[in-house]
């Protein structure tokens, strides 16, 4: 006898969990969430850091998931989930003091529903930001922004939120391809980071942006194959097209939404419960087994919000799965993505030298600073990364927060958010990674001085950075302490991420909604919606907005 | 070739427990193999040890004197020691894996050309060929190796607590007075002076208080001084005690440490604040009757082995507590 | 005495520390699985640390040897950075599992081949086996005097003088040289490479010598294995974990007061 019975049971209460809760429970299933953390939200929390009186997200940082359609479905806002819209979008500070600032080509112009309307002014200071650097690329800019609001955009966002199509039927970006008018072709799927850089722009600055973005928004580095969504992704950062946004109180807000709508639906959620083991009967998945014995049975449906290595070795198991698919899930890679990242909390903001000439750069949302070497970032950023932890050049996005929202520091005061990349945690010892760890700390503020001569260390409060070990520690299917739930590029990209199968796993009755699956990974992002739409279609459930 | 011998040791003159814990260990192992099982008494006035040793049902004590062997030096000891194993030859040679063990143990295996074991935690015969099966925890206490040796005589040194302690029978063993061919020239590491420092033993705490990595002021320590003195009001015994990185820091003497390296203690209650859960550590508290983890991070390891856990930051929890502890006292 | 002759005996070993749950027992094949990096034993580190701090004060040289089935000079490079002069990798298949006095030999057999030398350092235990008799063996092989459990270090004229903590407290002894101190945590960390200064020393390499058995040990039979009888996983240490809920750090403290009250 099971000790609880609901109809649907849902492993891991992480982000694509609590999206796909309330979903399912609206559809008038009885819904059961087991979340293996003392709080709920996985990837999507804040907390009292990097000290009580601030307010810091320990993972995902940058959110727009206000273009979620579970936005409007659940009306998030009226759960307290709101984005604040600076104007400003993407900088970059180089060594020499030059600069550039994209400005958002589609603005928020109802906060409420999110709705975008297209801003000719903003693309006129974007075009005049980089025409200060290059005609040709400020023109390719104007270009490739037309492409994007007639092509690309809808596609874009169809892609991410249905599933994907069979191989063989294009997908709505795939169907670019076709389009001579899209100024995107078939190779492009085949080129990596380095030669989509070098094949869309002609500047070093906008070159070493985009090759930065490309790991920013998905881990690939310069040799990676990104992949078509992952190229347009990148892109559309390096010229900003979209609004940066700016969730109030942080990536917690996103989770305290879904869970409030969550509750009211009657989803019951249950924290400090690893799962481990999906219950199995006659190819049939019947419910989960805690790891203090508690049996629970689900009528119904598992939902498993995890990684493929864990799910299909740990919780299917190795008995249960064939020989291919064991190999598949210990081959899945976990060596990108992994990051230096945390929040400083400071007296006041960085007042950058490149200000002189272009104001705007001490208040932007993402701003990097980095030399102006794009020889390196192609060449040997990654390799020294890989060997030594950290490189001698370092390329650091940070993003002042609190200038947009108040809610996260004491009076008076400022935070930061910082981010740089790393190595997988496997190769370094424990020890090690506390002492690179501050080591990266010292370096950060040294170059940060070079870039603001303000921000040496007496205008640091406290900080709280973390490193792969951690992340790995608190994150089972964030193996190596990447932000992704396994590299996105290559094979565990698109269509073929996760397992075959993707959502509808081989076990009749167990799905995956996990940034693992098609959709990928990142706040907001398709897996689980897809997913839900994959239940609805087989259990007859009302199909979401 | 037919003795069992143990080592006998002392604290503050007087027999300690591990000795008595050696006799039932060894006195099994003689059993089993239908030997006899003695002890060594080592010093320059062996007879008070020798008589308290007397009563626990060992057939002989050798009392092995010499005026070299005041006090403990190593490389003294060793001789003495080696000496009396090439006139009895002993078949298992037991020592406990303390701080004289530590050092007595391996020099003399090296010189009775015989292989040691060292920090075991359980002792067997293999029937087929008598030597004994030494089982000991390695990778920090991750795995638990059940190996065997070749070499005369079969030595080991035991862990603490690894036996029962005997109790006293009403027989008495024979006391054997030894002389030992030592002289001067063995002694190479001459000793300067001994400097004795406040010594705390966390073995005869009620409670212990342990504070870890996560405390990060020296200061912070005084919280936990001053959760130590509110709950010794119901709590009985309580002490402060703390991880290796403490130590390192050198903010808390060695004698405070638990675990592998340290301190291996079972108070009733343990709480660890800041303290992660590593193997090493866990090996020195895990028999603890109650255990209680104050941590920031829910996924550390201090949580899978508590009975009772809070995930919270000690700087806000701590005063709270011992705030609630002095209202309620 | 003017610059002295050191050599540091250092093992590699997986990351001692990392969680259990990274660690797991092969039953059949009798052996310790362990998904974790490999590092230099903790306490050789600190053997390496203090005879850094020996050569600071008085110059000299410091030799590292490690010794293995396998040993990566990826992970003993980092002795280099931090202040060794020259280090050599004392690997073959025939080191594989040896027992402590095979492992005393063939690091005796090693610095008898590098020649002179005036103070040996080990660590107290190696972080895997923890036996903790290596380096009293290999003093005892060389036919020199030992001291173990140091934590500080000093050479004066000719002679070493350790601080070695003892139950009480501790115990200052001297000895001549050459002889050979096992080292413990008290010492001190080993202090920390930059990274930039690791990628200094990448483009000048320092040539690293390889020595095998056939360099060092005549006769094979000489090396004994560890005999496993068995090899099993702990006990599980895991109790169900009652956490303690709320929403300020008062009301957790409330709540666990009364627990503490039910105890007492
Ligand atoms: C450092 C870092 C920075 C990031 N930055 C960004 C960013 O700026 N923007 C962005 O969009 N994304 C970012 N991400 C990525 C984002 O957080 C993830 O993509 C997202 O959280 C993935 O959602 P998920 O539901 O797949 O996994 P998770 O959110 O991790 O959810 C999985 C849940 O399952 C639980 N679980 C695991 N195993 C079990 C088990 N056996 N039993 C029960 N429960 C279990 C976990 O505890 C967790 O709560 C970042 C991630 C990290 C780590
Ligand atoms: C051969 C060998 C022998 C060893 N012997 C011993 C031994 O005898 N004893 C021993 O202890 N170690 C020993 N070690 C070391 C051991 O491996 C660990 O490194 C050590 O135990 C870690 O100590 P820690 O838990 O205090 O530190 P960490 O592992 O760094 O943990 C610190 C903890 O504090 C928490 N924390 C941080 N801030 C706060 C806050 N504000 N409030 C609450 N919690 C917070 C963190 O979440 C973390 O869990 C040995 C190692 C080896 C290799």
């Amino acid at each position: 006898m099971a000790d609880k019975v609901y109809d649907a049971v849902i492993i891991g209460g992480g982000h694509h969990g609590t999206i796909i809760a309330p979903y399912l429970a609206k559809a008038g299933l009885k819904v059961g969430v087991f979340e293996r953390l003392d709080h709920l939200g996985g990837g999507a929390v804040t907390e009292d850091l990097p000290s009580p009186g601030f307010r810091g997200n320990f993972c995902a940082h940058f959110t727009r998931f206000y273009g979620h359609p579970a936005y409007k479905e659940f009306n998030l806002r009226e759960e307290g989930l709101e984005y604040t819209f600076p104007d400003t979008n993407e900088a970059i500070i180089f060594d020499d003091e030059s600069s550039y600032i994209a400005y958002a080509a589609f603005t928020v112009v109802d906060p409420k529903t999110g709705e975008t309307r297209f801003n000719e002014a903003n693309v006129k200071k974007t075009y005049d930001q980089i025409a200060r650097f290059s005609k040709t690329d400020a023109d390719t800019y104007l270009d490739l922004t037309e492409k994007y609001k007639d092509k690309w955009r809808a596609a874009f966002h169809k892609h991410r939120y249905s599933a994907p199509t069979p191989w063989g039927v294009p997908d709505a970006l795939e169907e670019l391809f076709s389009d001579p008018k899209s100024g995107l072709d078939l190779p492009m799927q085949f080129m990596t980071c380095k030669q989509i850089a070098r094949y869309f722009f002609e500047s070093d600055e906008l070159r070493i942006l985009t090759l930065r973005g490309f790991l920013t928004s998905w881990g690939c580095f310069p040799d990676d194959v990104p992949g078509i969504a992952i190229t347009i992704a990148t892109i559309h950062l390096t010229l900003g097209w979209e609004p940066a946004a700016i969730a109030k109180g942080g990536t917690q807000a996103i989770t305290d939404a879904l869970v409030s709508v969550g509750k009211k639906q009657g989803v019951e959620y249950f924290l400090n419960s690893e799962v481990q083991k999906v219950l199995i009967e006659n190819g049939r998945a019947t419910g989960i087994k805690l790891m203090d014995g508690t049996e629970v049975a689900a009528r119904q449906l598992v939902v498993s919000d995890n990684a493929s290595p864990q799910l299909f070795l740990r919780l299917i198991g190795e008995d249960r799965i064939t020989d291919d698919m064991k190999r598949k899930a210990r081959i899945y890679q976990f060596d990108r993505g992994e990051l230096f990242w945390g929040t400083v909390g400071v007296h006041e903001l960085p007042q950058y030298k490149a200000a002189k000439s272009n104001p705007d750069v001490n208040a932007a949302p993402r701003t990097y600073f980095a030399p102006k070497d794009l020889g390196f970032m192609e060449d040997k950023y990654m390799h020294e990364i890989f060997l030594f932890g950290l490189p001698s050049k370092m390329f650091i996005l940070t993003a002042p927060d609190s200038i947009w929202d108040r809610s996260r520091v004491p009076e008076g005061k400022h935070s930061l958010h910082v981010e740089e990349f790393t190595c997988p945690a496997r190769l370094f010892s424990r020890k090690e990674w506390k002492q690179m760890t501050q080591e990266f700390v010292d370096v950060l503020f040294e170059r940060w001085a070079e870039y603001a001569p303000n921000m040496t260390k007496d205008n640091l409060i406290t900080h709280r950075i973390t490193n792969p070990v951690d992340i790995q520690d608190t994150h089972l299917d964030m193996r190596e302490g990447g932000w992704c739930e396994g590299n996105c590029s290559g094979v565990q990209n698109g269509r073929f991420r996760g397992m075959p199968g993707g959502y509808r796993t081989f076990i009749k009755n167990l799905y995956m909604c996990s940034s693992g699956v098609y959709g990928g990974p990142g706040i907001g992002r398709g897996s689980s919606y897809n997913c839900y739409r994959a239940i609805a279609e087989d259990l007859r459930l009302p199909p979401p907005k | 070739m037919s003795e069992l011998l143990l080592l006998v040791e002392s604290k503050e003159g007087l027999l300690d427990k591990t000795t008595l814990e050696l006799i039932r260990g060894g006195s099994e192992l003689a059993k089993d193999l239908g030997i006899d099982a003695a002890a060594v008494v080592v010093g320059n006035e062996t007879s008070p040890l020798a008589e308290s040793v007397a009563s626990y049902g060992l057939k002989k004590i050798y009392k092995l004197e010499h005026p070299l062997l005041k006090g403990f030096q190593p490389e003294a000891w060793a001789g003495a020691l080696e000496w009396l194993a090439r006139q009895i030859t002993p078949r298992i040679f037991l020592i406990s894996h303390s701080f004289v063990g530590k050092e007595v143990a391996p020099r003399l295996a090296y010189r009775l050309d015989t292989e040691l074991t060292t920090d075991c935690l359980n002792l067997r015969i293999d029937p087929q060929d008598g030597l004994l099966i030494r089982t000991k925890p390695i990778y920090g206490g991750n795995a638990i190796a059940a190996l065997k040796c070749a070499g005369l005589p079969q030595m080991v040194t035991v862990r603490k607590n690894a036996f029962e302690p005997m109790e006293k029978v009403t027989t008495k063993s024979d006391l054997v007075d030894m002389v030992p061919a030592l002289d001067e020239s063995i002694i190479k590491v001459k000793s300067l002076k001994t400097v004795k420092e406040d010594v705390v033993e966390l073995d005869k705490a009620n409670m212990v208080i342990a504070g870890g990595r996560g405390i990060v002021a020296k200061e912070d320590f005084e919280m936990l001084a001053a959760l130590a003195q509110a709950m010794s009001k119901s709590q009985g015994k309580v002490m402060i005690g703390c991880s290796r990185p403490v130590v390192d820091k050198s903010w808390m003497s060695s004698d405070r440490q638990i675990g592998l390296t340290g301190s291996i203690i079972a108070p009733d209650t343990y709480i660890a604040i800041g303290i992660s859960g590593a193997i090493q550590h866990l090996v020195g508290m895990i028999r603890s009757k109650k255990i209680i983890a104050i941590n920031t991070d829910p996924g550390c390891n201090m949580f899978k082995v508590a009975d009772v856990g809070v995930v919270e930051d000690y700087k806000a929890l701590i005063p709270a507590l011992v705030k609630k502890l002095e209202e309620s006292a | 005495m003017k610059g002295i002759n050191i050599i540091v005996c250092a093992k590699q070993i997986p990351d001692p520390e990392v969680p259990f749950s990274n660690v797991s027992v092969d039953v059949e094949k009798k052996e310790v699985i362990v998904d974790a990096p490999n590092v230099i034993s903790p306490y050789d580190e600190n053997a390496l640390e203090a005879a850094i701090r020996i050569k600071e004060e008085m110059g000299g040289k410091i030799t590292v040897l490690s010794l293995g089935r396998k040993v990566s000079d990826t992970v003993l490079r980092k002795t280099i950075a931090a202040g060794a002069d020259a280090l050599i990798l004392i690997e073959d298949p025939a080191f594989e599992r040896l027992d402590s006095n095979s492992v005393a030999y063939v690091l005796s057999r090693a610095i008898r081949k590098i020649g002179a030398y005036d103070l040996i350092l080990t660590g107290r235990q190696a972080g895997d086996w923890d036996s903790g008799q290596v380096g009293l063996l290999l003093a005892e092989l060389l036919g020199i005097p030992s001291i173990s459990l140091a934590r500080s270090i000093k050479i004066k004229e000719d002679r070493v003088l350790v601080e070695k903590t003892v139950p009480v407290g501790y115990e200052v002894v001297e000895a001549g040289l050459p002889a050979l101190v096992t080292v413990s945590n008290e010492v001190g960390e080993l202090r920390y490479v930059s990274r930039s200064k690791m990628m200094g020393l990448l483009k000048r390499p320092t040539p690293i010598p390889k020595w095998g058995a056939k360099d060092l040990v005549d006769d094979l039979e000489r090396l004994k294995k560890i005999q496993l009888v068995e090899l099993s996983p702990p006990p599980d240490m895991r109790r169900a974990c009652l956490f303690i809920e709320g929403s300020t750090p008062q009301e957790k403290a409330d709540k666990l007061a009364s627990f503490f009250k039910e105890l007492g």
